[in-house]
């Protein structure tokens, strides 16, 4: 609490609140927490709970009526509480009231582990300011404006504006892992004024104001003034301390907390993802809807049987007189009998809707998802030490039916591990290194690359160069050292990457927003520039050999601005002052930004580079371009008051920078160009031609050059040489041409124009070869800027109807917003089932418009993760997601469903027989309660068992032969083909039920000549249904473990105890006396074996029939290698499988990828890098919250465009 | 739910799964694979198991000797036919009926006699609720008539025991035997199940008010006898499952001979000419299958012999068309290539 005599201090600062406030800021008055009363920021307690106490019961009911087959349940229930209903109320209720409560106990459970996280975050205990000491508060006391101190590896506990640390410079070292997964540390920089307020003494001094944005959920930005002693000072992300990170290298730091609890950014990102709902559980409603019909049917003709069964000859029934209900049977107005008799049987019928299905499918799918998916070892990955995770148990059977994935290529197919592997220095290429792409042409053109890997070649994790040219100072004797040496410090010194650990170049870490940027400051440091140590103003270098060969110094740069990278500009400067004061701007970035500015001249240097750049792009390569440019002081520090301008506005503060930037960013000189290697993903190449063969269609969306994008499909075996591309890009001298008159309209038109005739020519070529059986297979690739047109709705059907043609799409250049559009073009106009697979924040919108969304979990950020249904850690996974996961899942769940609907058809069926019999009068055939736990207990189990376990072959049959998945693909095993034959084996059985049991129950039943009553008639006919659906289980299991015999022997055993107990004791209550001692009855007569025996045998006689018909004649793919594989011993088998399946040593999958290389060198000109990795870093979400419209994607891409058109 | 701060614990422990079968799915099971073998050897057994089940049933269905005699339409002679409901509301008329029947094949007792009611819906929603269980074992709950309607109280308000429709409508026709002139004995004692006799029906519950309305649904009741000795309410109320049943009316304890003739005394009270049921006497013997039930033994004799069928018809099939077990030139993907196009 402030002390009373510090406020009338403290109000004087306030000028803030004398300046009408505009509604997007809130002010804070820092250390003073009566001053802040007034606004009632919101507290630091959070809570993620959905229920408390209080609301869990009828929240959680009214969640569970929202349910369509639980809220029907409840009006049966109801409806069975009137006279009208020929059941009691426990028929419905009790199933109702267990399949409720199971998942009333379910919700509690999730919600209780939610509350005791939440307890034990609100607990953690923090550090505050109270009277000049450190006072240990729990999180959930921290208010706005506090001044709180946070030791080494403690956690942030709310959003802090950082004041004051224990490092020099007023520095501290973030580690964001918990907010987007990045393990690498984050530097922060408090502003110099606040440097001070260190000690508790001179923290309390700490009287100041600040006006900053509302809370928000952008990660990246914040914007904020901090008013101190009457000075405005400007407030960026640098200053902000977010919760959720944690403190590194630093002893503490003391900050001021702006927002609290559910304000925090990282709550507000705290989105729960929009739930998914399977194909196959929208074509499960289908069904029900059928079922609904089927009941409506059923209903109708038995009430219109009523209408007419209704008379007053059967005296006996006294039908006229009315009692309660009793004008139901009145024969004097046969309409009202049809109208409740109606009413009644759908009470009585009510069973063909099967109560327990979706909690038991529910149920299944948790564990699959838990233990199986989750916990799969084939799944995990010991590198990154991450399993598997499936976020959403709705969508494991998806998972086996996906016809289209949709893959990103940076960090999925490939490591997102770069290796500085060539340059371009001056015109001339050094590095001798060759690349897996042009080691698989040489190959395949004959030549033998030999490889001399010199012994003192310098290698290490970011570094594969070898060049004697350039190696150990030899770059002295080229013939442009000067341009070497800029080369080598634009890559020490233009750069956002922290060194970590010992200053020595050994031990030296590298944390780097990007890999790309690492690799290069480790190149720096190769070629003798090591970059050592860095200060928020100064970066120190050691130079070797630039004096003369062998000399070290250590030269310090102070850095004056950096002009960060983000993906509109796709550049990055970093200006900076020698020691001698010169002023030199450093540049790197893509080919197109730099080439547009540089400097006029150098003629033939640009035209070699470009010509290596294509080279460098052929070859897979990734490559940025070096540039520089000399700063006059004068011009320089009038730019640099501009920027300082436009960095403390408050509003469109990135915008206004990027405007700044531009200024200053042209007539540079360019140096050369590097080349980065991107390796591979293990497995991906294997992994691709697995997913290949079981008949799905891989798409690779890339921000890569298309060129790039074509080496990444060639090498991870997407496209060969066998395939007919067809190649739709934006880079044509027509397109260029236009585009360099510059009108925006005119482009639009031109581009549209061409990407018709493109699109129709492909077509109708694409058609051309399909029609003729023996025709290649095929392969687009198109690029953003094209695709942006063709997803125009007046093309999109022809672009629909030409990728659905192809094997394999590659898109490159396409927006994060691009991804998603595609994606949904394939999802909602092609009704396909689609997979999005990516790992950066630029695939969160492709991953959240595919039916299945998986999340590369691992290196980079965690964004993708959170917007996934499933995460895992490596490409190749997919494989054991797909083909072994999500085939079983769908396998199971289709047994499953079809076995609901059978044994509930079936079940009900008999009702409806007996109906007949019964004068259409509604009676209930079965007792009350074998018709309530018939779902519930007597067939419960069993069908839960076979959902978890069931497996036709084993997951590395499934993985060794991919195309059984095709099956799931085809939907084979739940199409309306396969209920309809489910429904025929119900109407026979249910007939052989009913009339086998019934039709012998006209003479007397034992050596006593004394006859069964209906009860006797309906348990026997009742054990009989139990028994036979039972065992019918048994006859769709594909293996049976000990748990089938348990549930199912357990099902029919309980069916029995339960008619022991049940007519062994006699209660007063209502109906049971019915039951009384008929089990016993009925055992005591040999009739009752005889039909025991006799008639579950003829009901399933026919479903053999079928089954061995089936199997011998039109056998299913899956059974064939059950058969191939009979005599195989499942352990041995599997170990050795997996091998060949799996674990592809990367050489392996190398060579394979090689061996399908071009056989020609390509004519591809790859010379633009632009990675998709530094606008993850930089999350640009671009597009993950914009709406999906077309005009939307033209409004960006002609933002883009509009910098250029002003520069020139 | 993004929530990162449940992180403080140890950063470098292993999130490797642990092994187990369950988990890894790699559970022991049995892979049954329907093979020819198999089909063939299931409906060998079938039929080996049934065919003989099925004769032992025939055959002992087939040495009971079953006698129906339809006696609804032969009781009402020309007059009343014309008017037959009319004839058996009206108590005035005689409602005596004989009929004679020889005895073809011998019969061992005990010879069973049933009434065999057709078209008659003791299972109708109405009739099989309309009774009151507590009533009927306990002399206490006498007055507890719920479910009765109409038959639940007389004019005066007394509560009839035992109430509702089923008891109301008892049946009420008997039967009386001579063979050769001598009179045979009928034996109603133990017609009903024991435990309907022990628990169901109070040996303290005595019929009260009973067919005391305007309108006789059947038969009257003594009143002096408890219920659970009034075995012919008991086996009436133990509803039938379906509109055709027969009811033990009672035993007849000695031997009929070939050629035998049995007259048959016929009361004929019953009324099932209203609602058109028929009404049939059965003298039936019985095994240790119960009485005459030839379908048992027809079921498992076609279903073994069409269980036998299909293993010879499964093995023609698979030699006519055989296919090699776990050929891969079965697989979709290799029968037609282009699929995976």
């Amino acid at each position: 609490m402030s002390q009373p005599e510090r406020i009338p201090s403290s109000r004087t600062v306030r000028l803030g609140r004398v300046q009408p406030q505009s509604p997007g800021h809130r002010t804070i008055y820092c250390n003073d927490r009566e001053a802040n009363l007034p606004v009632r920021f919101k507290g630091n307690s959070i809570s993620t709970t959905k229920y408390n106490f209080f609301t869990f019961l009828p929240k959680g009911l009214f969640e569970q009526f929202r349910r369509v087959a639980n809220l029907y349940f409840l009006t049966i229930s109801i409806l069975s509480t009137t006279p009208i209903s020929p059941v009691s109320p426990i028929t419905n209720v009790i199933p109702l009231s267990l399949v409720l409560l199971l998942s009333l106990i379910k919700e509690a459970f999730e919600d209780w582990k939610r509350f005791q996280n939440d307890m034990s975050i609100n607990n953690n205990m923090i550090d505050v300011l109270q009277d000049q000491k450190w006072v240990s508060i729990p999180w959930k006391k921290l208010q706005v404006g506090d001044v709180i101190k946070v030791k080494q590896d403690g956690f942030f506990p709310a959003d802090l504006l950082f004041l004051a640390s224990t490092n020099a410079d007023g520095v501290c070292y973030i580690e964001t892992a918990n907010l987007d997964g990045e393990t690498n540390l984050k530097i922060r920089k408090a502003l110099e004024k606040t440097w001070d307020y260190l000690t508790p003494e001179k923290a309390s001094e700490f009287k100041a104001e600040v006006q900053c944005e509302q809370p928000n959920n952008s990660l990246y930005t914040f914007t904020g003034n901090l008013i101190l002693q009457n000075q405005t000072l400007p407030v960026s992300p640098n200053q902000l301390l977010l919760r959720g990170c944690s403190l590194r290298n630093t002893e503490y730091i003391v900050g001021v907390v702006i927002f609290t609890g559910h304000e925090t950014k990282v709550m507000m990102n705290a989105m729960n993802v929009p739930s998914k709902r399977s194909t196959l559980e929208r074509k499960l409603d289908k069904l029900i809807l059928t079922l609904f019909a089927t009941l409506f049917v059923m209903c109708f003709i038995g009430a219109v049987g009523s209408a007419v069964f209704v008379n007053k000859k059967y005296f006996y029934l006294h039908l006229e007189s009315s009692e309660e209900g009793g004008a139901q049977f009145d024969p004097r107005n046969r309409f009202l009998v049809f109208l409740l008799t109606m009413f009644t049987l759908i009470t009585l019928y009510s069973t063909i809707i099967p109560i327990s299905l979706y909690v038991s499918i529910e149920m299944i799918k948790f564990i699959q998802s838990t233990q199986f998916i989750n916990k799969d070892l084939h799944m995990y990955h010991l590198e990154t030490n991450t399993p598997a995770l499936a976020r959403t148990s709705n969508l494991n059977e998806e998972l086996g039916q996906v016809e289209y994935i949709f893959s990103d290529k940076t960090g999925t197919l490939t490591r997102n591990l770069m290796e500085f592997f060539k340059c371009s220095i001056g015109g001339e290429v050094y590095g001798t290194g060759v690349t897996e792409i042009e080691r698989g042409i040489a190959e395949r053109s004959g030549k033998k690359i030999e490889e001399n890997i010199s012994s003192n070649a310098v290698r290490e994790k970011g570094f594969n160069f070898d060049d004697p040219r350039l190696m150990r100072g030899a770059w002295r004797n080229e013939p442009n050292p000067d341009n070497c040496k800029e080369f080598f410090r634009c890559l020490a010194i233009c750069h956002t990457v922290l060194p970590e650990g010992d200053e020595s170049p050994e031990k030296i870490k590298y944390q780097a927003a990007s890999p790309d940027e690492a690799a290069l400051v480790i190149a720096a440091k190769n070629f003798g520039f090591f970059f050592y140590r860095r200060t928020p103003t100064m970066i120190y270098v050691r130079e070797s050999h630039v004096e003369k060969m062998g000399k070290i110094q250590d030269v310090p740069y102070e850095i004056l601005n950096v002009l960060e990278f983000n993906s509109t500009r796709k550049r990055q400067s970093v200006v900076c002052r020698y020691p001698d004061g010169r002023l030199v701007l450093y540049c790197k970035g893509a080919d197109t930004v730099i080439y547009e500015r540089l400097a006029d001249g150098n003629n033939d240097i640009k035209k070699v580079t470009r010509e290596h750049l294509e080279q460098f792009g052929s070859s897979g390569l990734r490559t940025l371009c070096l540039a520089y440019k000399e700063l006059h002081p004068d011009v320089y520090e009038s730019w640099n008051e501009k920027f300082i301008q436009a960095k403390s506005s408050l509003r469109d503060r990135e915008r206004k920078l990027d405007e700044v930037a531009e200024l200053i960013e042209h007539d540079l000189i360019l140096i050369g160009s590097t080349a980065i290697e991107d390796k591979l993903q293990e497995g991906v190449p294997a992994c691709i031609e697995t997913l290949k063969r079981a008949g799905i269609k891989i798409w690779v969306l890339t921000g890569d050059k298309i060129e790039t994008a074509i080496n990444i499909g060639y090498a991870c075996n997407l496209i060969n040489n066998e395939m007919k591309q067809f190649i739709i890009s934006s880079e044509t001298d027509a397109i260029r041409e236009v585009e360099e008159r510059g009108d925006q309209i005119e482009i639009a038109r031109f581009m549209k124009e061409e990407v018709k005739k493109e699109l129709k020519s492909c077509l109708e070529e694409a058609q051309s070869y399909f029609s003729s059986l023996s025709g290649p297979k095929l392969a687009l690739v198109i690029d953003g800027k094209c695709l942006m047109y063709a997803l125009d709705p007046s093309l999109r059907v022809m672009l629909l109807n030409l990728s659905l043609n192809c094997h394999a799409v590659v898109c490159c250049r396409v927006s994060p917003l691009q991804k998603a559009q595609v994606t949904s073009l394939v999802k909602k106009g092609a009704q396909k089932i689609t997979l999005s697979i990516g790992d950066g924040a630029n695939d969160v919108s492709m991953i959240q418009a595919a039916h299945v969304g998986v999340g590369i979990s691992g290196l980079e950020g965690m964004q993708a993760v959170m917007a996934s249904d499933f995460a895992i850690a490596q490409f190749r996974y997919l494989a054991d997601l797909l083909l072994v996961h999500g085939r079983w899942s769908y396998l199971r769940i289709c047994k499953v469903v079809t076995y609901f609907f059978y044994k509930n058809l079936t079940f009900t069926l008999t009702q409806f027989w007996f109906t007949f019999q019964a004068g259409f009068s509604g009676q209930r055939f079965y007792d009350d309660w074998f018709q309530s736990l018939y779902n519930v207990i007597f067939t419960a189990l069993p069908v839960i068992i076979v959902g978890l376990f069931d497996k036709d072959v084993s997951a590395s049959l499934s993985k060794k032969y991919p195309e059984l998945y095709m099956e799931g693909i085809r939907n084979v095993f739940f199409k309306w083909r396969v209920v309809a034959i489910w429904a025929f084996f119900s109407l026979y059985q249910s007939l052989i039920f009913y009339y086998f049991v019934s039709s012998s129950s006209l003479s007397g039943k034992n050596s006593a000549g004394k006859t069964f009553g209906l009860w006797d008639v309906s348990t026997m006919a009742f054990t009989c249904v139990v028994v036979t659906v039972n065992l019918r289980l048994l006859m769709i299991c594909n293996s049976i473990t000990r748990w089938h015999y348990i549930s199912v022997g357990g099902s029919i055993l309980a069916w029995f105890i339960f008619i022991f107990l049940y007519s062994g004791i006699s209660t007063p209550y209502d109906r049971q006396e019915n039951m009384y001692f008929v089990i016993y009855v009925l055992m005591s007569t040999l009739c009752f074996y005889l039909t025991l025996l006799l008639v579950p045998v003829a009901a399933l006689f026919c479903d053999f029939i079928y089954q061995g018909v089936q199997r011998w004649f039109f056998p299913y793919d899956y059974q064939i290698i059950q058969e191939m594989h009979r005599h195989d011993d499942t352990d041995t088998s599997r170990a050795h499988l997996l091998e060949i399946g799996n674990n592809l040593t990367p050489a392996e999958a190398r060579s394979h990828a090689i061996s399908q290389l071009p056989r020609e060198i390509s004519k591809h000109t790859g010379f633009a890098f632009d990675s998709p990795g530094y606008e993850s870093f930089f999350a640009a979400q671009l597009g993950v919250f914009a709406p999906t419209k077309a005009w939307d994607v033209a409004r960006r891409a002609s933002m883009k465009s509009r910098p250029k058109i002003g520069h020139k | 739910m993004m929530e990162p701060h449940s992180a403080p614990t140890p950063k470098k422990y292993s999130k490797k799964p642990k092994y187990s079968k369950f988990s890894q799915q790699e559970l022991p099971a049995w892979k049954p694979i329907l093979t020819p073998g198999w089909v063939i050897s299931t409906f060998t057994v079938v039929g080996i198991v049934f065919i003989p089940v099925g004769l032992a049933s025939l055959f002992s269905s087939e040495s009971v000797e079953e006698a129906a005699i339809r006696y609804d339409d032969k009781c009402l002679n020309e007059i009343h036919a014309q008017n037959a409901v009319a004839f058996i509301k009206n108590d005035m008329t005689n409602k005596t009926c004989t009929t004679s029947w020889t005895v073809e094949r011998k019969m061992q007792g005990p010879i069973f006699i049933y009434y065999q009611l057709d078209n008659y819906y003791q299972n109708h929603r109405r009739y099989v609720k309309s009774r009151n269980d507590k009533q009927l074992v306990n002399p206490a709950s006498e007055g507890d008539t719920t479910n009765c309607y109409p038959q639940d109280k007389t004019n005066g308000s007394m509560p009839i025991v035992p109430c509702g429709l089923i008891a109301w409508s008892l049946f009420n026709d008997t039967y009386k035997f001579w063979v050769n002139t001598k009179s045979l004995t009928v034996n109603k004692k133990d017609i009903s199940w024991g435990s309907d006799r022990s628990h169901k029906f109070g040996s303290k519950v005595y019929p009260k008010n009973f067919q005391l309305g305007g309108l006789v649904g059947g038969a009257k009741l003594d009143e002096n006898i408890p219920l659970n000795q009034q075995e012919d309410l008991i086996v009436w109320m133990r509803t039938a499952a379906l509109p055709s049943f027969r009811k033990l009316y009672g035993k007849i304890e000695t031997n009929l001979e070939v050629n035998d003739l049995v007259e048959i005394v016929i009361e004929n009270n019953y009324n099932t000419y209203e609602f058109g049921g028929n009404k049939r006497l059965i003298l039936s013997t019985a095994t240790w299958i119960g009485g005459k039930n030839p379908f048992l033994g027809m079921a498992y004799l076609f279903v073994g012999g069409v269980s036998l069928l299909c293993a010879i018809v499964f093995i023609l099939l698979y030699v006519i068309k055989p296919r090699p077990l776990g050929d891969p030139s079965y697989l979709s993907w290799n029968k037609n290539p282009g699929i995976l196009k």
